[in-house]
Parts: C-alpha cells; structure tokens; sequence
C-alpha cells in the first residue's frame, strides 16, 4: 500500500503541470490582458493613463512576450512560491489568498464532516428501516435540501437571524477579533459563527448524500452474502456494519476528489451573499476582471485541491475495501 | 403519465412559461414609481419593486425565462452527452480512453466554475449562461447515459432483435427506446432540476449581462437589498425557484431506477 501511495504521489506532479498549463491557456484566452482593459477602463471614464507605469508593469510581468516565455516565469514563480502580483489588487497574490485559502478550507473541511455525519446515520437509518415514517420523514427533508438553492438558504438565514434573533449571520468574526492575529481566542469565535455557512453550504450534499447511501446500502442488503451471514446466525447489527455498510461508503468515499471543489464553488455564492472573506468572492472578481495571476493561482490551487482530494479518497478506499488493496496489488 | 407529480410538474412549468405571453402588466416597464416597495395588492398582485415595476409580472416573466432557459440547457446537455457516448462506444480505439478521461476530469469542475471560465471569453448573456449550465452538467448526464447503454446493450431482447435481422434504426427506435424510455425521462428530469439550480445560481451572481433580466435568480439578486423592507421580493422569486424544483425532485422519486455509471 505504501508503494502504492508512494507511485500516486509521484504522478501528481506530471499531473500537475498539466494543469498549470491548461489553467494558464484558459487565463490567457480572453483578447488583450489586464492592462488592455484596465487603460480602456481609464479612458472611458476620463482618467489619465499613466502610460509609464503600464509599460514598466508589462515589462516586468513580460506581457509583451509570447505565452509560452509568460507561462514560464510565472511557473518559475510558483515554484519557488511567487504567485506574482495581483494587478487590481496592487498586492501579492501569496498574501491575498494565504488567509482566505486557510478559511476556505476549514469551512470546506467543516462543511465535509457535517455532510457526512448527517448523511451516514440517516442513511443508514432509512435504508435499515425502509418506508417506515423516519425513511419518509427524512426522504421529504432531504427533497426540501435539493430543492433549496444555497443562495436562498443564505438569504432565509440571513432574514431569520436579523429578524427573530437580531444576530447578523454574515462574517466568520465578531469585530473584535477581525483584524486580530489567530489565537485560542480567535479561532474559538470563528467555531460560533462557522455554523451558518456550514448548514448553507452542506445541506444540498446532505440531502443527496443521504439519497446516495440510502441507495447502496438497499443493494447491499439484498445481495446474498447478507442472507448467508443471517442464515448462519451473524447478529443483524454486526453483520450490517461489519460487510454492508463498509461497502456502502465506497461510492461516499470517491467522491471526495470531487466535493472538495463542489464546496468551492458553492461557497463562492454563498460567501457572496453573506459576505464571507473568503477566496470565493476573490476567484469571481479575479476572473471577471481577468486579473490572470491571481485567477491563474486560484485555478492551480482548485486543481490541487481535486487531485489531493482524489489521491485521499483513493487511499481511503484501499483502507477501507481489502478488495481494492488485493486488486491494486 | 402514471405519476401524478409529473402531471403536476407540467402543469406547473406549463404555467410558468405562459410567463412569456401572458403577464399582468409590462414586466419592464416602470409604471407605478409612486407605489414603489408596496406591498401586495389588488392592482399588483405581488407588489411593486424598488424600480417601480409590477413584481408579480417580473416574477412571471422571470419564471418563464428560468424555464425557457433550463429546458434549453438541457437539451444542449443530452445532446453533448449522447455525442460524448456515441463517440466513446464507436468511435476509434484511440478516442475511447480519452472521452473517458476528459469525463473524470470534467466532473471535478463544479458547474459554476464551468460558467466563470466562460464567461473569461464569452460575454454574459443568456446563450453564455444556457452553454455553461448545460456543459457543466453533461459529464453527469454522459455517466448516466453511458450506465444506461452498458445495462441494455448485452439483455437477450437485444441480442433477439439483432438475431432477427433488426437495422440499427429499428433496434434504436424499436426495441431499446421503450425500454429506456422511463430511465431517460428521469435522467431528464434531474439535468433540468441541475440546470435550473445552476443557472439561478450563476444569474443570482449577476452573469447574466443585463442586470435588469427578469430571471429567477437575478430577481433574487436584485431585490436582495429591499430583505428587510420588502421581504416579498425576496420571498415569491424564491418561492416559485424552490417549488419547481421540489415538484422535479419529487416527479423523480418514482424513476429511482436512474444510477451514476
């Protein structure tokens, strides 16, 4: 196994300078670059353009020189950890998405485990007690979650929580630890107020995560080796979580490659909506104004987190099914 | 049509685009600017917006143009996913692996960054946001088709018809599509909810060019300021998004059969 996990890590790099160089193309693509559209922009307003200072900027980030040469310093960047400049920003891209990275992340993570520890049980539950009123108490809950948009989730919660509470549900800090550096202290008041976006972001893959384990557990259930290990006299509870259960997470498993990203993405609209500082809002603002190092960054960063997220699921598969370690073998 | 949640949902989506014939009044034409942020009423039905619009025509219009939408976004989706299948089952040797490929890569990336890289080169607008809801959903649609393909394909009704001398037409028409009818109806149903979702989704963060559009999502976003004054402008947009996409969900309970390959 460790082999094997040895072999996966050595492919991500190939894999990854792939992606780099499909990341870069996309930025790239769109006629012109920043400072095209950001004299236009001047112009069209009536500003002066300091032509200078848009010259020295294309020459330092080499804008007049072909793609490829582009694409090779701005890699050599990375490599030693300089995702350059962000032109809106006026700001290194490192420091725009170090914090915001770090909050992404512990509300993505956040948002997995709350995922997952509704959608198991209650998953389990209703396929073990099928069509009896919890199976269709929570079926209809988990309907009312796919059919919710995140976005109008954040908006009830936002409505309910100045309304009947009078608590502003949006931000991650109460002002006093905003600016404040992380402590105890701080990390503490962000758990109190993590909850609201976790619930927004989460409920959607909840519900359809219990649909999904529901579902194979059923199959499961009805697979002979289950009547074999009752007929012998396996106790129920015993059997269903040693063999069926264990081979109902299989299908949960692999999709963490890809629910690492879907959070990313659904974190962008609901970060928009309560104001999250996050790097959601970031992407968006960097894509639509085609700030390309920091787009281009942020795409790498979401690549990575796929493959990372993949090569996880991977190792978690081999941990858990001995059918995939003995057939990877 | 035995199940009556399908019949409910044509209704519905029946009455949602007769949004582009028939609504009250001019969904954009500011005609009641001295009624502006009232509430409902027997001249406006749902209110008046901060702009001084009749909400209740700009909530059906928007409904209309929502549905419109998803409903062409996910023919554009099917149809890139049958192309998708069509060439990985009987394209060359060398094409198979690499629509695989490009499948598994596809999935990762969550449909609204589908819609952003897009819009990178694309201007938003209507058509950028259909071919966005519509490419990011049809690796999902492509894995279904392909799962629905592969369980029929060897059945022993199959290999009678082809015994029989069945053309490729009459196997297709004839002998698969009664069988994959209800499973494809299903698959159809579920693209469109996903369409549905992602276009209000991407609409909601204004990518869909005019800001004025009368579309569910960009509804939401429009009125999101008036929450605490009107929260009716808010709340019918909303409304109508979450029961369309309740009714599609429930319409699929029965068609359950629908699995991810």
């Amino acid at each position: 196994m460790f082999a094997l996990i040895v072999h996966r890590i050595f492919w991500l790099v190939p894999t990854l300078l792939v992606i780099s160089i499909i990341s870069f193309t996309i930025i790239q693509l769109p006629p012109g670059d920043y400072l095209t559209s950001y004299i236009a922009a001047l112009e069209e307003t009536g500003q002066t353009v300091d032509y200078e200072r848009v010259e020295a900027l294309r020459q330092r980030y080499h804008l007049d020189r072909p793609m490829s040469v582009q694409y090779l310093h701005w890699m050599g960047g990375v490599v030693r950890g300089d995702l350059g400049m962000s032109f809106e920003w006026n700001r290194p891209v490192r420091a725009l998405i170090g914090e915001r990275l770090m909050l992404t992340m512990i509300i993505s993570i956040s948002t997995l485990l709350f995922t997952w520890a509704l959608a198991i049980p209650i998953g389990i539950y209703s396929a073990v007690r099928q069509y009896s009123v919890g199976d269709y108490a929570f079926t209809f809950v988990g309907f009312i979650g796919l059919a919710t948009p995140n976005f109008l989730l954040a908006l009830i919660f936002m409505y309910v929580g100045f309304t009947f509470f009078d608590v502003s549900p949006g931000g991650l800090f109460s002002e006093a630890y905003e600016d404040a550096p992380w402590s105890l202290a701080k990390f503490g008041d962000l758990m109190t107020h993590i909850w609201i976006p976790v619930i927004v972001i989460g409920t959607a893959g909840t519900a359809g995560l219990i649909r999904v384990m529901r579902g194979n557990l059923l199959d499961e259930l009805q697979k002979q080796y289950v009547i074999t290990a009752r007929a012998k006299g396996l106790p129920y509870w015993r059997l269903l979580f040693k063999y069926p259960v264990r081979v109902a997470l299989n299908p949960l498993i692999s999709t963490i490659g890809w629910l690492l990203p879907t959070i990313i993405g659904g974190e962008i609209i609901v970060s928009v909506v309560l104001g999250l500082p996050t790097t959601g809002p970031l992407l968006l603002n960097a894509l639509m104004n085609q700030d390309m190092f920091l787009a281009g960054s942020m795409v790498m960063v979401l690549a990575l987190l796929t493959v990372i997220g993949t090569l996880i699921s991977d190792i978690l598969l081999m941990w858990l099914d001995p059918r995939i370690r003995y057939e990877k073998k | 049509m035995k199940n009556k949640f399908d019949i409910l949902v044509l209704i519905v989506l029946l009455l949602a685009a007769a949004g582009w014939v028939y609504t009250p009044h001019d969904p954009m034409e500011q005609a009641f600017l001295d009624d502006r942020l009232s509430g409902p009423g027997a001249e406006n039905w749902l209110g008046v917006d901060g702009l001084g619009r009749d909400f209740a025509s700009r909530v059906w219009r928007g409904a209309a143009n929502t549905v419109g939408m998803a409903a062409a976004a996910t023919v554009l989706c099917l149809l890139v996913a049958l192309a998708l299948l069509a060439l990985e089952q009987g394209g060359p040797g060398w094409v198979r692996p690499g629509v695989r490929g490009l499948v598994a890569a596809w999935i990762g990336i969550p449909v609204l960054f589908v819609g952003l890289l897009l819009l990178v080169f694309l201007h938003p607008s209507v058509p950028t946001l259909v071919l966005a809801a519509s490419l990011g959903s049809a690796p999902l649609a492509f894995r279904q088709c392909r799962a629905l393909w592969l369980e029929q394909r060897h059945r022993l009704y199959v290999t009678a018809s082809i015994t029989l001398g069945a053309s490729r037409g009459h196997l297709l028409r004839r002998t698969l599509w009664p069988n994959l009818r209800i499973d494809f109806r299903a698959l159809a149903k579920l693209v469109f909810a996903l369409c549905v979702l992602e276009l209000s989704g991407l609409a909601f963060l204004g990518l869909i060019g005019d800001p004025d559009f009368p579309e569910l999502g960009s509804l939401l976003r429009q009125n999101q300021t008036y929450l605490f004054r009107q929260a009716s402008l808010v709340v019918w947009p909303g409304l109508v998004l979450f029961v369309i996409l309740l009714l599609i969900q429930l319409s699929n309970i029965r068609n359950s059969g629908t699995r991810i390959g």
